[in-house]
């Protein structure tokens, strides 16, 4: 739903003048090394995984610091817990937990004598009905869209995180819906690619994540810096302690379509 | 309610006993000369004239908001002066044995230069008048300004005054002595107007056309004005020719307006209507291809009044405002918003020294968006609409002194988000409950000459907003999640707020030509915006105080020095401010303000304060003339749970501030202006790291606005050719913006090197360099 009210100035600025961009030299003030964890339990057996990493400069190149020998545990509410073990620099994965309905799930982190805490519920599954491809005009040509569609459970709340790959390439953005407008129905949801334009014989594939709110929140907080916002600040995380990034427990259901 | 202000008349009643009395000891007889300034062509009244008299006793008064003077002396034979700015002064002879009407007409002066008539017209700010951080914005001087996109822009024109900063390259939004763009009460004949901008704020919803006088209070504020922290800026409208029928208009490179006035009845009515509509859109049509073709952008307005005068006691006024913007996508995306205003006003003479106006105003501000796709069809509205009643009592019991006694109340009902949808789409229809609130007031002002040197302006304002049922009130813990709601019924008071708003102000005569000027006012605000977009969007939420939005109280101590050198050829001025603000409002990280019922969990609120130096010096006469103006300020705030708790500089605060404003007379048909400002950047976030999550390089930030934008300057030229026949005038004028081309930062995105994607660049937007725009003007 808030997509659509960033076009507005999107549109103006074109239409009515034609802005200038370049580059320019600002001299940034620098906070680097913040711990920034991407933790993620998805339905089923896994492995699932946790990311350690750090942040960097902003003139600094866009390769991150891993980091290495941390101690990582999940746990759930029926009392399985288990040590994630180090499979690569800063990836930290299971080997036995599974990701069940109606679950909770603790995150332990501990980098450098510091922990850092996280929990989340595993939300309730819908599954990803329809893709389409739809297509409107626009100065001049046609853009195309892509619409997943599905069926919202009426009388709960639900969040929903769609992630797009064109022709296997991972699109960036953020694309979020709850359902405060549409509960109980059939929803058919039109996604907007940031640069990408689709042609006929490209391989849209989305992955339809159902998360919890506060996940939902982390990443609307997230799509607002990324929309420019007047005061943008780091994304509403939830984990505690003090580092970036989130702890997301999820359901997920995939589909594919050849543009028409 | 009613028992406080049958106190305040007749505190006001005895006051003017004690007032008379003490010149009744020496005069036997005091009669009243009573009568309304204006125009002798066009029949307009002019607010703010001077009326000088001399004899027994020689002093003066100005003419109200309606044209209206009285004042009241001992009997003998007076001389009387009345002048106003660019007119010729006129002079008159009164036996007064009795109470006596005199109207004034006064010629414009002649267009010709004339050393005698210029120093005749002592333009320039009064000294002896108690009104430290008022400016008043002469139209004449407004349309030989260099100007964007062809339009004369009333809003653009005041940012180039000390203390008020504009909000961005092009845009008509205005910052006052660090408030925020919502702390300005903007009024079309006193009918608020809650979105004074159109096209994102790049144009001003006034059509300088139809306006007859700015003023701006940034200091001392008059008790009858409140409802904002930071500004009023009070704009009339033309009443219209009551002498004969004008056409005047003007072709723009962006729009055209056209406004017709004239009599109704010759000396008795008279109305003006005029109407403004941009046509880039038009163009649009010409393609062919509907994807272009089917594309919107527009806005439209309409000013039209109509003015009786019902008899020698009683005049009749009913002005309108109405304008609209709308953006269309092609049939997929269509957004439009707008203001409505309408006034109705009757001035009543009681008596020649007791003048009343009573005026119902209406204000409705709403948008739309409508979004239509195969799959989605639904609307969203979002309406703020006003009724108000004021009456306000002039009394005049003696020369020097002035009663101003009346109440305002206003009811305001605001809808803040309606999802509507058609049967297929897959969106719910939804809306949040209306909030109403209803805000009242009751003032008393006195203006007094205490002695020949010390003029006074002690007010008191005490307003009162009560939030009504009916719907559901929340209540929030500290982390914002809901904890309590509880269910008011219909016109059920569920809160009220009473503050009293002490206003001073003084002037004291150093010399003839200096005075020293000072003031404390406390404003409230009952009426807040949330934005969070650069610019300012059309979606931005209106929100009324509620059980735990509290009104916002400003107070603020303003002293200056004012000069005038070569008989007023030359004038300078300093002022110095502080002010404090309480219950200022923001939000929590993330916040969704967008339809969202739950809205004030998502607030969080804290203080500011603003303090500044503000200096000014003008020459007014000559064929150069023009301004330097320069501010020294700077705005900050404290918001628990915004920059753990720390002072952070308000977005807006911006440490220099420099305009130099020139225009040069060459000769009748031509003159030609110059402009320069220059200002700090805007306080913003800048990211101080960068990390990767979701495999996406997202930024990292600490402290609030922290950063800085690039430094703001720029030049705008303009020529003004005029050519006056007997019946009609035309006015070329030729404009450049932004002459020597900076390019000046509206945004600053940081993103992937386009080069190196190991990279990370700041980009910066620039939007206007070297704009010529050609504006016609036609008048007969």
């Amino acid at each position: 739903m808030k997509q659509h009210f960033h076009i507005l100035p999107i549109i103006l600025l074109s239409v009515a003048f034609s802005a200038c961009r370049k580059e320019i030299t600002l001299d940034l003030e620098e906070e680097s090394n913040k711990v920034v964890i991407e933790a993620i339990v998805d339905q089923g057996p896994g492995p699932h995984t946790v990311l350690l990493t750090r942040s960097s400069g902003f003139d600094a190149s866009n390769t991150f610091p891993a980091i290495s020998n941390a101690t990582v545990t999940l746990s759930d509410d029926l009392g399985n817990s288990e040590q994630l073990t180090e499979t690569g620099p800063g990836r930290y994965t299971t080997t036995t937990l599974e990701g069940g309905q109606e679950r909770t799930y603790q995150l332990n982190a501990s980098v450098d004598g510091t922990t850092y805490n996280a929990q989340c519920a595993m939300p309730v599954a819908v599954a990803l009905d329809t893709l389409l491809i739809d297509s409107f005009p626009s100065f001049g040509t046609y853009t195309r869209i892509i619409i997943p569609g599905y069926i919202d459970p009426a009388g709960i709340a639900n969040y929903y995180r769609f992630v797009v790959f064109v022709n296997g390439d991972k699109q960036d953005g953020v694309n979020i819906e709850s359902d405060r407008f549409t509960d109980g129905n059939m929803v058919l949801q039109p996604l907007f690619l940031n640069d990408v334009e689709l042609n006929s014989g490209d391989v849209v594939q989305v992955t339809m994540e159902c998360i919890t709110s506060e996940v939902y929140d982390y990443f609307f907080s997230m799509a607002q810096n990324v929309d420019n916002a007047s005061t943008p600040a780091d994304p509403v995380s939830n984990i505690t302690g003090g580092a970036l990034g989130y702890f997301s427990v999820r359901t997920s259901s995939t589909k594919s379509v050849v543009v028409p | 309610m009613n028992h406080t202000y049958t106190l305040l008349l007749r505190l006001a009643f005895l006051l003017s006993l004690f007032n008379g009395s003490a010149v009744l000891g020496q005069n036997t007889h005091r009669f009243t000369l009573s009568g309304t300034v204006s125009d002798s062509l066009t029949g307009e009244t002019l607010i703010g004239a001077t009326v000088m008299v001399s004899g027994t006793l020689n002093t003066g008064v100005s003419a109200n908001e309606y044209g209206y003077y009285s004042i009241t002396l001992p009997t003998g034979t007076y001389t009387v002066q009345c002048s106003f700015i660019g007119y010729r002064v006129k002079g008159s002879t009164v036996q007064l044995t009795a109470n006596v009407k005199l109207d004034l007409a006064l010629a414009l002066s002649s267009q010709v230069l004339n050393e005698v008539e210029i120093t005749a017209e002592k333009k320039g700010f009064d000294l002896q008048r108690p009104d430290i951080g008022a400016e008043r914005m002469d139209m004449k001087d407004v349309a030989k300004l260099p100007m964007i996109f062809g339009e004369r822009d009333v809003l653009k024109a005041i940012q180039l005054l000390p203390g008020v900063k504009s909000a961005g390259d092009g845009q008509a939004g205005f910052y006052v002595r660090g408030g925020g763009a919502d702390q300005n009460l903007v009024l079309l004949d006193e009918a608020p107007v809650y979105n004074a901008s159109h096209l994102l704020g790049f144009f001003s919803t006034f059509n300088a056309n139809a306006i007859k006088d700015v003023q701006l209070y940034k200091g001392s504020m008059p008790a009858q004005f409140g409802g904002r922290l930071a500004s009023v800026l009070d704009i009339r409208m033309k009443d219209g020719n009551d002498q004969k029928l004008g056409v005047s208009g003007s072709i723009g490179t962006i729009s055209s307006s056209l406004t017709v006035e004239g009599p109704i009845k010759k000396n008795k009515a008279s109305f003006i209507i005029a109407a403004r509509r941009t046509y880039a859109d038009v163009f649009l049509k010409l393609y062919s291809d509907p994807g272009i073709r089917d594309n919107k952008l527009y806005f439209y307005d309409l000013n039209a009044k109509v003015n009786v005068d019902a008899g020698p006691k009683d005049k009749l006024f009913l002005s309108g405002y109405f304008g609209r913007d709308v953006v269309g996508l092609g049939t997929t995306l269509g957004i439009d918003w707008g203001n409505a205003t309408g006034t109705a006003r009757w001035n009543h003479i009681y008596s020649p020294r007791w003048f009343s106006n009573t005026s119902f105003i209406f204000s409705n501000y709403n948008y739309g968006v409508a979004f239509k796709t195969d799959a989605h069809d639904f609307s969203i509205t979002s309406v703020v609409r006003d009724f108000n009643l004021t009456h306000e009592l002039s009394f005049y019991p003696s020369p020097g002194s002035k009663w101003k006694v009346g109440f305002s109340s206003i009811h305001h009902t605001i809808t803040p988000g309606k999802v509507e949808s058609s049967g297929t789409s897959g969106v719910n229809a939804f809306s949040i409950q209306d909030q109403y609130t209803w805000e009242n007031a009751l003032f008393a002002s006195w203006d007094k000459t205490v002695t020949d040197r010390l003029t006074m302006n002690m007010g008191l304002r005490v307003s009162g907003l009560s939030v009504l049922g009916n719907g559901e009130f929340y209540t929030f813990d500290p982390e914002g999640e809901l904890t309590t709601t509880t269910t008011h019924g219909n016109g059920e008071i569920v809160k009220t707020y009473v503050n009293p708003e002490p206003r001073v102000s003084f002037s004291y005569l150093t010399s003839e030509v200096s005075s020293v000027k000072g003031s404390y006012a406390r404003m409230t605000q009952n009426m807040h915006l949330l934005s969070n977009s650069t610019s300012g969007s059309p979606t931005d939420r209106w929100i009324g105080d509620s059980n735990i939005i509290k009104p916002e109280i400003g107070d603020q101590v303003s002293g200056g020095y004012f000069r005038k050198l070569k008989e007023g050829a030359y004038e300078m001025s300093g002022e110095v401010y502080y002010k404090w603000m309480q219950n200022q409002i923001d939000y929590r990280n993330g916040a969704d303000i967008l339809v969202n019922q739950y809205i004030e969990g998502e607030l969080l609120f804290g203080k500011g304060r603003a303090y500044g130096l503000e200096v000014m010096a003008r020459k007014n006469t000559g064929r150069l003339t023009g301004w330097i103006g320069y501010t020294l300020s700077r705005t900050e705030r404290q918001i628990g749970g915004i920059n753990n708790g720390d002072w952070y500089y308000a977005r807006q605060d911006r440490t220099h501030d420099v305009s130099v404003v020139g225009t040069y007379e060459l000769n009748e048909r031509w003159s030609f202006s110059a402009l320069w400002t220059y200002n700090t950047g805007n306080a913003v976030t800048f990211p101080t790291g960068k990390y990767m999550v979701d495999d996406q390089v997202l930024f990292s930030y600490t402290e609030r606005n922290a950063g800085r934008m690039p430094a703001y300057h720029r030049l705008d030229l303009s020529a003004t050719m005029t050519r006056t026949w007997k019946k009609h005038e035309s006015t070329w004028n030729f404009s450049l913006y932004n002459a020597y081309g900076r390019q000046n930062a509206y945004t600053i995105t940081f993103q992937e090197n386009e080069d190196d994607p190991n990279r990370t660049s700041a980009i910066k937007t620039s939007l206007f360099r070297w704009v010529p725009s050609i504006s016609y003007g036609f008048k007969f």
